[in-house]
Formats: structure tokens, sequence, C-alpha cells
């Protein structure tokens, strides 16, 4: 889903940056703020760790394979904006170290993955927690949080190359999406079931987040 | 680890390598500026791009294996994702597609367009490449510092590269011990498997970042320099 430079055009990729760019100033204030200079080893230390987690590959369909992405989990745990700093700092890694996404195209990357994707899992988690309080509420919660934020994610990322021009949007978002919701199965049980694990083994690290996180 | 660096080379002594990394970054910038401003450059942009980089490569004393190589991985994306292109891009005829009837008509414009973005992405990794393979991350990290990228969003990208490789390593050894431990991959069992060990890595890590904190503070930690 790391869109390359080539594919956006210039009004695409531009307000992109600036928008990513806004987000990505809102949410290193608040760490800042929530955390002053505790920040630093604890964001830097979880994006390392949301980056060693997509090396996590699990079979797809037909023999394909996706891997795991973390921006769900990451919202769950700590937040939507601490998960869109996190998040951000992966991908900033991932482009200029890794060729993984452009360095244009790093406000779209950062928007879909870094804002889009905390922003709706975490908004899902929190309803369907509201709804339904029991055990099977919280699986369910986490899986559709992380199915949906993929899934999302995809759909803004259609939906910019559609902009830019590149591709029709008739073609470019079923196709984004309908992949991508095959994806989001994986992501959606490998989250809801670290999420299960990490309650079983360590709650107290399920309370990060500003207003109770995942609990 | 088996993970290559895009900054492997990035020690070596040429004329490129000792020049401040400012000047680099604005190089960088300003080929990948100009290759992206347009949709559809006129054919010298990227032909200048492509020439400039060559004498850039050389200059630095780069394997060119290593750079074009490395730029390549953009490739697979921009072929899959611009695929559409010939076909939805208004233009002349030039060849019909006789399984799909008329619906499938690849144009030249539309040919023209997809070699276009395709060249584009390529040549802007390839810079990227140049730049990082010329640059120590931390020396990019001070450069980009001028620049006026906050301080504080530095530290943590220095903090983030640092701490990949451990954690990189970290997962390689949950990887190993499961494998020691299970045999076959069932589909659905993996994902008891997948779940948990992200948990694992996760409570490790958020131990690690509270030990270095630690560690930091009784150092005298001082968050505006990096």
């Amino acid at each position: 889903m790391h869109i390359p430079d080539g594919f956006l055009d210039a009004k695409t990729f531009v307000a992109l940056d600036v928008v990513g760019a806004g987000f990505v100033a809102v949410a290193a204030a608040r760490a800042r703020r929530a955390l002053s200079e505790r920040a630093v080893p604890l964001m830097a230390v979880l994006a390392a760790f949301i980056f060693a987690s997509q090396m996590l590959n699990f079979p797809v369909a037909g023999g394909t394979s996706g891997h795991f992405a973390g921006g769900a989990l990451a919202a769950i745990i700590l937040g939507p904006w601490a998960a869109t700093l996190v998040m951000t700092l992966v991908l900033v890694i991932q482009a200029l170290v890794f060729g993984d996404g452009g360095v244009l195209a790093l406000g779209a990357n950062v928007f879909n993955m870094a804002v889009v994707t905390p922003f709706v899992g975490y908004g899902l988690y929190r309803l369907i927690r509201r709804l339904w309080r029991n055990e099977a509420g919280r699986f369910v919660a986490s899986f559709a949080a992380a199915w949906l934020a993929v899934v999302a994610a995809a759909s803004t990322c259609a939906v910019e190359l559609a902009i830019s021009g590149t591709i029709p949007l008739a073609v470019v978002l079923p196709a984004m999406t309908v992949v991508h919701a095959v994806i989001g199965v994986g992501e959606g049980l490998i989250t809801a079931l670290a999420l299960g694990a990490l309650r079983a083994t360590r709650p107290d690290l399920l309370e990060l987040a500003p207003g109770g996180g995942a609990r | 680890m088996r993970h290559s660096f895009l900054d492997k080379y990035s020690e070596r002594d040429s004329f490129f390598h000792r020049r401040d990394a400012r000047v680099k970054i604005i190089v960088a910038a300003a080929a990948i500026v100009t290759l992206n401003a347009l949709r559809a450059p006129p054919w010298y942009v990227p032909a200048a791009a492509a020439a400039l980089l060559v004498a850039a490569v050389a200059a630095a004393r780069l394997p060119f294996r290593y750079v074009f190589a490395r730029a390549a991985a953009v490739l697979p994306f921009s072929i899959i994702i611009g695929i559409f292109l010939p076909f939805t891009t208004e233009g002349r005829a030039i060849w019909q597609l006789p399984a799909f009837g008329h619906a499938a008509v690849i144009s030249d414009a539309g040919l023209r367009l997809y070699a276009t973005v395709i060249v584009k992405a390529y040549l802007s990794l390839a810079y990227v490449v140049l730049l990082l393979a010329t640059t120590p991350f931390q020396s990019l990290l001070k450069g980009l510092a001028w620049f006026r990228v906050p301080v504080f969003l530095l530290s943590l990208l220095s903090f983030t590269y640092r701490y990949i490789f451990v954690l990189v390593e970290e997962i390689e050894r949950l990887q190993r011990a499961w494998a020691a431990r299970y045999f076959g991959r069932r589909r659905l069992a993996q994902f008891r498997t997948l779940g948990p060990a992200v948990a694992a890595l996760f409570v490790r890590s958020y131990e690690r970042a509270e030990r270095i904190w630690a560690a930091m503070l009784s150092r005298g930690y001082d968050l505006n320099k990096i």
C-alpha cells in the first residue's frame, strides 16, 4: 500500500504532505505534553516494534501472503494520536532507508496508514466496546477495528491514485478494497489474538491510551 | 541480520561522500521534485535526471549494480498499479486486445504515460538510494535539522533507526523459537502463534523502552541535542 513517487500528481501530493505534516505536528505535541522526554524512547522503540512485527507474514488466498501492518493495534493500545506518531516514524524510515514509498508521497502514505488507519481503527473499537461489553465483544471489536482500518486505508489510497488521474476510480477502488478486505481478515485475527494475549499476561499495558484505551 | 540498509555504502570516501549532507539533500530533493512536478514531463526531464544520476553514482564511486538494483524495488508496485493506464488514457488506438472486444484498446498516449510513470517512480527512488548511500543516516538527520525539521522528530527517528536492528533480531529469535516447536503450517493454527508472538514482542519492546529511559536519565539525557 506504500505509494511510490511518480503515481500522485503535484496537487495531490502537496495537499497530503500539508495535511500529513499537520497531523504529525499535533501528534508530536500531544506525545511531548503527555510523556515529556520519556516520549523519545517509548515512541521510538514502539515504532521499531511495529516495523519488526510487519515482518510477520501470513497466508492469504491462492498461495499469496500478506503481512501484519499494526496500525490498529497501536491505536487500540496507545490511543490514535500516539499511534499516528509511531506509524509516521515507521513510514519515514521505510521511505528513506528501505525505499518503501516515495518521499514526496510520504504525506499521502502518512495520511493513509498513520492517520486513517489509527483513527478508523480506534473509533470503531471504542464504538463496538460501548455497545457490547463482554469478552466476545472485545474480540469482535478488535477484529472489526483492524479489518476496517486496513480496508479504509486501502480505499483512501485508491481515491488518491484516482484523483491524481493515474487510474480511474471505478477500477482501482474495487480492486484495492477487495484485495485488502481479504488481507484484513489476517490483520484482524492477529490484532484480536494479540490483544487477548496481552490482556492475559500484562493487562497494565492496555491502559496506556488516554481515557483507558483497550480496557 | 539479513536486512540490508540503503546507507550500506555511506561510510565510503569519495568527492560525493565528503560533501555536506545539506548539499546532498538539496540535490536529491531538487531532482525528485523536478521529476514529479508534472504528470507527464517532456522526455528530456527524465533523460537529464538519469544522466545526472549516472554521473553522480560514478562520482560517488558506488557500485552501479547496487544503486540500480535497489531502485528496482519500486517496479513490482509500479507495473501492477499502472497496468490500466494504457487502456484508460485517451489517444490514438494502436492495439486492440481481441479477447475483450473493443473495450480493451491500448492507446499510444496511454502506453507513453505508463512508461513515464514507471520511469519517474524508478528514478525518484534511485535518487533516495544515492542520497542514503553517500550519507550516513545520522548525518542525514543533522542535515534535516538545518531545514527546520523539529529536533524532537529527528531524535525519534534516530532512536527508531537504532532500535529497528534490535527488534528485528528479537522477532527473528521468536520465529526461530516457534519454528523449533511447531511442525507444519496449518492455516488457521498459524494465527494462534502469530497473535501471541506480536503480544510478546510488544511486551519486550515496552520493557526495553523503560530500561532505555532509565539508562538515559542516569546519563543526563538532553532532548534538545541529537
